[in-house]
């Protein structure tokens, strides 16, 4: 096997600070060691840093006393979150439903009042007066106001404007 | 107990299993949170939320990993949700500090519990690493984890917990000597 250039040397002493090198790459950093003072040098800095952060971190880890552990709040919260859990699912599962009905209640007043023209039964032939004799719908119209044509069923004139059966009541009389 | 059966006790709703789990693992679960959030009180306050975590999904652990890596998971993902908010408090803080003159608060804790001058320095440029490179030290360094259960927890390749090591280690050795991280250093990324 090929001996360790410099670099593949630092290379193998960052690996091996890591738990990395295999035995067959670490006897072959130990040669190059063996030789090179400056890597060796690298090493031992290396060495002294990894020491230095496990010594900072004993002491703060010594330092940090535990707080006691409030078993019952823990065992509670897990009660609480399971609950929190169903409960979520619930609320899901209500929304689904009511977001259901909604699209049904919508879709059948579409359904019913679509296109509104067929529906309204708007008659653009006729002129926008009407002889106050003539019941009129107008309050139930939108500006520019459209004058309908009436469906008389049962003696009664009605109309069906988004989707509900408007029954027409006498307007007043001439004179 | 072993931990099979005793998670199979804590699934079958065994109240006292459950107990002696959450005991069990408060030590372990504490440790870690206190190294990355450095104040005992929040680190109580996230162990303890790792633990209802932990108790309300026991049952998704699979036992692919070990018990204590799936804790440490668990923690570490509450830690760095606290962290955030920390930091986001801490930077209002100082807003609000740089906005009405107020004066500088107390000084930091670990400046008064670590008394050792170096291992403080070190300790402060621990602190001032980002996140990346920071908690493969703290796992690394602080906990002595191998590299491949860090990359576990943290969800990367071992790769690349190596290079981040890498980085921090020449960041830090930056930091103590004063020099630059790149030349001559250990940042091999």
């Amino acid at each position: 096997m090929s001996e360790l250039n410099h670099e593949q040397a630092k290379q193998a002493l960052l690996r091996e600070a890591d738990g990395l090198l295999d035995a067959e790459q670490a006897a072959g950093l130990q040669r190059h060691l063996a030789g090179c003072a400056d890597c060796r040098h690298e090493q031992a800095e290396l060495r002294g840093l990894e020491e230095s952060l496990r010594e900072t971190f004993r002491e703060h880890s010594q330092s940090r006393a535990m707080p006691p552990l409030a078993r019952g709040r823990v065992l509670a919260g897990g009660a609480a979150l399971s609950r929190v859990t169903r409960e979520q699912r619930m609320i899901l599962a209500a929304a689904m439903l009511a977001l259901v009905l909604l699209a049904w209640t919508v879709g059948v007043g579409v359904w019913a009042g679509w296109p509104p023209d067929q529906a309204l039964r708007i008659d653009k032939t006729r002129p926008a007066t009407q002889p106050s004799s003539v019941p009129t719908l107008a309050v139930m119209a939108p500006s520019p106001t459209p004058t309908f044509e009436p469906l008389v069923m049962d003696g009664q004139e009605k109309a069906v404007i988004m989707g509900r059966l408007i029954v027409a009541t006498p307007g007043p009389k001439d004179g | 107990m072993e931990t099979a059966v005793l998670i199979a006790q804590c699934l079958a709703g065994d109240q006292d299993a459950i107990a002696t789990f959450v005991e069990q693992s408060y030590p372990v679960v504490f440790r870690l949170a206190v190294s990355i959030l450095d104040d005992p009180a929040e680190a109580g306050e996230a162990a303890q939320e790792a633990l209802w975590a932990a108790v309300s999904r026991l049952g998704q652990f699979r036992g692919e990993a070990a018990l204590t890596t799936w804790l440490y998971t668990l923690t570490l993902n509450v830690c760095r949700g606290r962290l955030r908010k920390l930091r986001a408090r801490q930077r209002l803080h100082e807003l609000l500090a740089g906005m009405l003159s107020l004066e500088r608060s107390a000084p930091a804790v670990e400046e008064t519990v670590i008394a050792h001058e170096g291992r403080r320095k070190l300790w402060a440029a621990v602190q001032a690493l980002g996140e990346k490179q920071r908690l493969p030290v703290i796992l690394r360094y602080y906990h002595n984890m191998p590299v491949g259960e860090i990359a576990q927890i943290l969800g990367i390749n071992e790769g690349t917990v190596h290079s981040r090591l890498n980085t921090a280690r020449a960041r830090l050795k930056a930091a103590l000597t004063g020099g630059e991280s790149q030349p001559g250093g250990w940042n091999y990324e």
